[in-house]
């Protein structure tokens, strides 16, 4: 009765007052200008409202006059309020631009055309983690989750993509690494810095595979690791997780013979507390931190490791948002670097001729690392936005000596890496996208590897960049996009180096669940000064090289993506594609007898093709989740005058993943991670380290067994249950069988 | 349905489980053959400073300067530093005849490392003949070393 009589009153209501009454009326867009459909906005504190059509429209009517606060809110954006005062009778027009947030549907990415899309509309390969992922399979940092992906191989703390990187003796990485959007490569090494970031703190983690200069320039040559990190929720969150395992002593005594710790189980365990809230309608963040001890599989190889962070976001309005994201990371580590033989992986080697006593295959350091990341965003037009952002990297490496005991700074590495960059986004047509945007970034490293000259202790990179890039839905079926970017980089006071690197890609939609798409593309990657700097004799005699060109990197693409879903019942996700990357001089130490040193040189042209399939599966309301990624590489070293297969590249790469619910809460999951034995691996280094050209397949299986009650989720996990011992790279035994208990607690 | 596909789960895993080997595994016992020796200094040792390693090497090649050390080092076999102003000492070295029937080191003898550099490394004295080992052979030799006379690399002038 009293229900019916509030309908009564709902219908009356409005019918009486109509002429008093005020109307609301307008458009919800994204910050880039896209319509946002489905999203609800009401008068806060009333039963007025009304959710957007297809065009991003909404009419609200009938209002009582007075003041209201308006709010606009949708899954993955921050929700908007704008304050008005309607008069009777007054019809307004109230537009608002939402701020992509946790990015929950797969459907979006960021990292493909450096704006938030649709995955069916992004013309190029794109494989992405979800925290979700990230979380049920344990890991802790993000080199660990990257081998969950399909066509990534890890080797040693190199990232493959697709072969792009082979195993090149930390040479800077050839593939770039972004956090929020900003390139985040370490200052001492150019290399990608795996513990940066909190993994627990990744929302997603996106790879985008093939050259990406034109987007975003030196590093991503073989293409680009994109962490989103995530955004705090509505309501205040709370999250303990607590793991603790161990690895299973090796089976074989010759090993256990010559260690020790091999006969014991190796503990390893993480603490982690977040807490995220909004401290105001307009301010709110995350705080982290992060304990780790890992006694390590191998002799000499512990790692304890403290982490705060913190990320805030002010939205001073609807409009525009400040994210400040800032973390510190102290690290005390002992690098295996190369083990002492096949007969005694589990020890360091040595190598005799150096004559230097502590010559030994491991690294000890300790290192303190610093980021801040800050970046403001506005949208002063409903089809207009640009980004104001910095970054700022500080690491402080010192080595240890033999008690232990932190060296002098001096006798260790200091490095900054800062920048910043403007982009500004602009729609000034339905379905016509222009991005333009330019940055400024330098990196300056103090170095004991890289000695002084000309008395300035810090060598020295700046860089500056311009980019463009036309994106143009040309029909209602086919999109193309186009892109050019000049960097330029000072490498001595005297030179500088220049690059211009385009793109263009195009994509079809043949179907509405199937689209098409080709893809071109140029990288480059210019040596960092470690490459360039390095003079070396503890571990191995290495000299400098400033006169490295860059590496170069020309990629062609066609794939297909399809969608096929029947409801609850089935949904299945498919891509294919077809790749070809031709790379022109590739940096590679090589042993100059005239300097009797190792020396980093342009020696590689190498040709990479193959093809790459994943199918994504999930039945039955996802009682039942499958995942499958095989890629096939044709990876030749062009170099001589025959073709050879380039080193260190598996032909064939398998990931499946399988996941199924059982009664009880319980779910019950398995990854396979398969990649055939490389074809050809160097021989320079196992001129010095035993059995340093033994590879075997990869045959990795991971097993885990959730049980999960609303909020609270213990896992159990079984890494590497095969207990398969294997090396990601020469000289390096990864880790066998461990067992892992996870207990994550939210609130 | 369901029953039928967590079958398939569990059987694919328990496939998985039992069908791959081990992957890496330490190598078998090797038969061995082992080098005793003796080492006689004679004469004057020379500053500490130009002696900074003694060592005994094994080579199965015939080395032409210390940069082929460098760059064949995995066809030599090298035993542990040797005390230094001694007038004596002694050396054992364990040769692994992995897939061989004998193992043949055409040059061997003390390797000296005078200086600090990665190649700064000289014969001090060379065994008269090549060293021909068979598995479980133990080979005493004797040398006499003088660092008045040091012997020099077969390629050097």
């Amino acid at each position: 009765m009293r229900q019916g009589c509030l309908l009564l009153l709902l219908i009356a209501l409005p019918l009486r007052a109509q002429p008093q009454r005020a109307g609301l009326e307008g458009t919800v867009r994204d910050i880039y200008g896209t319509p946002l459909t489905g999203v609800n906005v009401v008068l806060v504190g009333t039963l007025y409202g009304d959710a957007t059509d297809a065009a991003g429209r909404y009419v609200i009517s009938g209002i009582p006059a007075g003041t209201y606060t308006v709010r606009a809110s949708a899954v993955g954006y921050v929700p908007a309020e704008q304050t008005v005062t309607l008069t009777p009778g007054e019809r307004r027009r109230l537009d608002f631009a939402l701020v992509p947030t946790v990015i929950e549907a797969p459907e979006v990415v960021v990292t493909a055309a450096r704006r938030a899309q649709p995955l069916e509309q992004v013309p190029v390969s794109l494989s992405v983690l979800s925290l979700g992922d990230v979380t049920a399979r344990g890991l802790f940092t993000l080199d660990d989750a990257l081998r969950y992906i399909p066509g990534v191989q890890m080797t040693g703390n190199q990232v493959n993509i697709r072969g792009s990187s082979g195993f090149t003796y930390n040479a800077g990485s050839r593939v770039l690494l972004l956090i929020d959007g900003f390139p985040m490569l370490s200052p001492d090494a150019d290399g990608v810095p795996f513990e940066l970031l909190p993994i627990a703190q990744i929302d997603r983690i996106e790879v985008l595979k093939g050259p990406g200069s034109a987007l975003y320039g030196s590093g991503a040559l073989g293409g680009v690791i994109q962490v989103i990190t995530r955004d705090f929720p509505e309501q205040p969150a709370t999250e303990i997780r607590l793991s603790g395992g161990a690895y299973e002593p090796v089976r074989y005594a010759t090993w256990k013979a010559s260690w020790k710790g091999a006969r014991y189980w190796r503990p390893f365990g993480t603490a982690i507390f977040t807490h995220a809230r909004r401290l105001s309608d307009r301010l709110g963040g995350w705080i982290h931190l992060t304990y780790l001890r890992n006694t390590g599989h191998l002799n000499a190889n512990e790692r304890t490791l403290l982490q705060g962070y913190a990320k805030l976001r002010w939205q001073p309005a609807a409009n525009a948002h400040v994210v400040v994201l800032s973390g510190l990371t102290w690290r005390r580590s002992d690098a295996f670097l190369y083990w002492n033989g096949l007969r005694d992986p589990l020890n360091p080697g040595r190598i005799p001729t150096t004559g230097a006593k502590d010559a030994v295959g491991a690294n000890d350091t300790e290192s303190l690392q610093w980021t801040l990341l800050p970046a403001f965003t506005h949208a002063p037009g409903h089809n207009l936005a640009y980004t104001i952002g910095g970054r700022l990297y500080v690491l402080a490496l010192r080595p240890l000596d033999e008690r232990g005991r932190p060296k002098p700074l001096s006798k260790g590495t200091l490095g900054f890496r800062y920048g910043g960059q403007f982009q500004l986004d602009w729609q000034p047509l339905e379905g016509r996208y222009l991005t333009f945007g330019a940055s400024a970034d330098a990196v300056a490293t103090r170095s004991s590897f890289f000695p002084a000259s000309d008395g300035r202790p810090f060598r020295s990179q700046p860089e500056v960049a311009i980019f463009g890039q036309w994106e143009e839905a040309l029909t209602a079926r086919w999109r193309m996009s186009v892109g050019l970017r000049f960097d330029a980089y000072q490498i001595r006071a005297d030179r500088w180096i220049t690059r211009l690197s385009p793109r263009a890609n195009a994509l079809f939609q043949a179907h509405p669940s199937l689209t098409l798409h080709a893809a071109f593309g140029l990288g480059f990657r210019v040596p960092g000064v470690a490459e360039r700097y390095i003079e070396n004799q503890e571990f191995f005699p290495i000299v400098a090289n400033p006169d490295l060109r860059p590496e170069t990197s020309t990629g062609y693409e066609v794939g297909l993506r399809y969608r096929y879903r029947a409801g609850r019942l089935a949904e299945l996700n498919g891509t294919l594609a077809l790749f070809w990357t031709d790379y022109q001089d590739l940096v590679e130490p090589r042993f100059q007898a005239d300097r009797l040193a190792f020396q980093f040189v342009n020696l590689t042209r190498a040709r990479i093709r193959g093809l790459e399939t994943t199918l994504d599966v999930r039945l039955l309301d996802s009682w039942l989740e499958a995942q499958l990624g095989y890629t096939l590489l044709d990876a030749d070293d062009l170099t001589g005058p025959e073709p050879l297969p380039l080193s260190f590249r598996s032909r064939h790469l398998l990931k499946t993943s399988l996941t199924i619910a059982l009664p009880a809460h319980l779910r019950l999951g398995a990854d396979l991670r398969m990649a055939s034995r490389p074809e050809r691996i160097d021989t320079e280094f196992a001129r010095f380290v035993p059995d340093a050209d033994v590879t075997v397949p990869i045959r990795v299986l991971d097993l885990r067994l959730s049980w999960q009650r609303p909020g609270l989720t213990l896992t159990l996990l079984v890494k590497n249950a095969l207990d398969y011992y294997y090396v990601e790279r020469p000289a390096l035994l990864a880790p066998p069988r461990h067992l892992q208990l996870q207990l994550q607690w939210r609130r | 349905m369901q029953r039928a596909l967590s079958r398939l789960f569990f059987v694919t895993a328990l496939v998985l489980l039992t069908g791959c080997d081990g992957g890496l595994a330490p190598p078998p016992p090797s038969p061995l053959a082992t080098i005793e020796g003796t080492i006689y200094y004679k004469g004057p040792w020379p500053p500490p400073d130009s002696v900074q390693e003694l060592r005994f090497v094994a080579m199965r090649f015939v080395p032409q300067s210390a940069l082929d050390l460098l760059l064949r080092f995995n066809e030599l076999v090298i035993s542990d530093t040797l005390r230094r102003f001694v007038d004596s000492d002694t050396f054992r070295l364990v040769i692994d005849l992995e897939g061989v029937a004998a193992d043949t080191f055409l040059y061997s003898g003390i390797a000296w490392k005078f200086g600090p550099g990665l190649l700064d490394w000289r014969p001090l004295v060379v065994y008269d003949r090549p060293l021909v080992l068979r598995p479980g052979e133990r080979r005493p030799i004797v040398l006499e070393a003088d660092f008045q006379n040091p012997a020099r690399f077969p390629g050097s002038p």
